[in-house]
């Protein structure tokens, strides 16, 4: 990986190639939890691509983790950016809550956990989503939400609660309640 | 409080999203190639900067090369300098070697006039002013000469006053091939010179045909015809 990265600083093609085939999956999800639009994520993923090639010249590579936190960082900021520029941030009405139901049909069948549950969180409210998705996913703190998004500290507190009050309803309306308690 | 299970509710979250395979979500037509394709013509621009800075320093270098290379042969020969020589006394004299070239400060030279028979002293007048003269002479008019005055060796001659009060030191020079005139002797010289004057008015003599018309607006001219008779 460590050679790839290099390559790709050199600007060659192939290593550019390999990087984008090897992480573009990965990122592609990532976007999608941030716009949730199918189209709109694939150009954020592109969005992305072109400013991580531009900018893995100043990337010190350490090992894959650090990679892999480099490029999921540029495309949460990419995915930010489209909201904003879009101006579906900040979108923290209160009927949102109210109004929001997850759609069964969009819901993977049972036994695929994981994309159960990221399919959950795609069907957030999108200032429910996206905070819990810098918190509770990205690892942001509350004071870095409050300055991406521009809002205070606890707006972003409150609508994490909300969010995960959600998500908790949703889980357990699903049959996860006995999963989530005996991983707690 | 309520901290520990909502971590632990997001703790499960990251759990289950890292086991997420490594493929686009199911009901997406997500199609990475078809991305890679949209994506690659908008790489290249990215690689290209990088090609066109270089192309650009060496097509600059190359042009400061030609420059330097231009500048060194035409590099003009070994300019001819300018000894000032100072006498102690009111008739100080700056001489002119092809050598040495001698920066004349104004403050230290008070006056220097040149003649020259050729155009190509370089030399920058900043005025004229009276030369205080110390020994009780009288004043004669100076021209100062700035720092940046250089004169090329191919001045027949040049002529220059100073102050008694200048000490610098002379350079010896191996042929002297500049006269010293004071200013009163080129003023006499021109009062001397005979002057050229035009002839304004002329008489024709003669019944001579005239090879060229005469525009009747010069000057009129007389003819005084030539008659025998007028004689008798």
């Amino acid at each position: 990986m460590h050679q790839l990265v290099e390559q790709c600083q050199r600007g060659n093609a192939f290593a550019q190639k390999r990087l984008f085939d090897q992480f573009a999956n990965r990122l592609f999800r990532v976007s999608l939890r941030y716009v949730r639009n199918e189209p709109e994520a694939e150009e954020v993923l592109m969005n992305g691509f072109l400013k991580i090639f531009r900018a893995i010249g100043d990337f010190t590579y350490r090992d894959e983790n650090g990679l892999d936190a480099w490029l999921r960082r540029i495309i949460v900021n990419e995915a930010l950016q489209y909201l904003r520029a879009n101006r579906r941030l900040p979108l923290f009405q209160a009927h949102e809550l109210a109004d929001t139901q997850p759609d069964p049909q969009s819901l993977p069948d049972e036994g695929l956990d994981a994309e159960r549950i990221y399919a959950l969180i795609c069907e957030l409210p999108t200032g429910y989503r996206t905070v819990f998705n810098l918190y509770a996913i990205e690892g942001y703190t509350h004071r870095e939400i409050g300055d991406q998004l521009g809002i205070s500290e606890n707006t972003s507190k409150s609508q994490l609660s909300k969010a995960r009050a959600l998500l908790q309803e949703w889980l357990t309306k699903n049959g996860y309640e006995r999963e989530t308690r005996r991983t707690s | 409080m309520n901290g520990k299970p909502d971590e632990h509710l997001d703790q499960w979250v990251r759990q289950s999203l890292n086991r997420l395979p490594d493929a686009p979500p199911p009901g997406t037509a997500f199609d990475k190639e078809r991305l890679w394709v949209q994506l690659r013509p908008e790489l290249q621009p990215s690689a290209n900067p990088r090609r066109r800075s270089w192309a650009w320093w060496a097509a600059a270098a190359c042009l400061a090369g030609v420059v330097l290379a231009w500048l060194v042969l035409n590099q003009p020969q070994p300019e001819q300098r300018v000894t000032v020589a100072q006498e102690k006394g009111p008739d100080a004299q700056i001489l002119i070697d092809q050598k040495s070239k001698a920066e004349i400060e104004p403050e230290r030279v008070a006056g220097v006039v040149s003649t020259t028979s050729r155009p190509f002293v370089k030399r920058k007048i900043l005025g004229t002013a009276p030369v205080p003269a110390p020994s009780g002479g009288g004043t004669a008019p100076t021209v100062a000469l700035s720092s940046e005055s250089t004169v090329d060796t191919r001045t027949d001659s040049a002529v220059s006053t100073a102050p008694a009060r200048a000490s610098t030191v002379v350079v010896s020079v191996p042929r002297r091939r500049f006269r010293v005139v004071h200013l009163n002797e080129l003023q006499a010289e021109e009062e001397i010179r005979p002057g050229s004057y035009r002839t304004e008015r002329f008489v024709r003599l003669g019944m001579g045909n005239r090879g060229t018309p005469v525009p009747e607006t010069s000057h009129p001219s007389i003819s005084l015809p030539i008659n025998s008779k007028s004689n008798q």
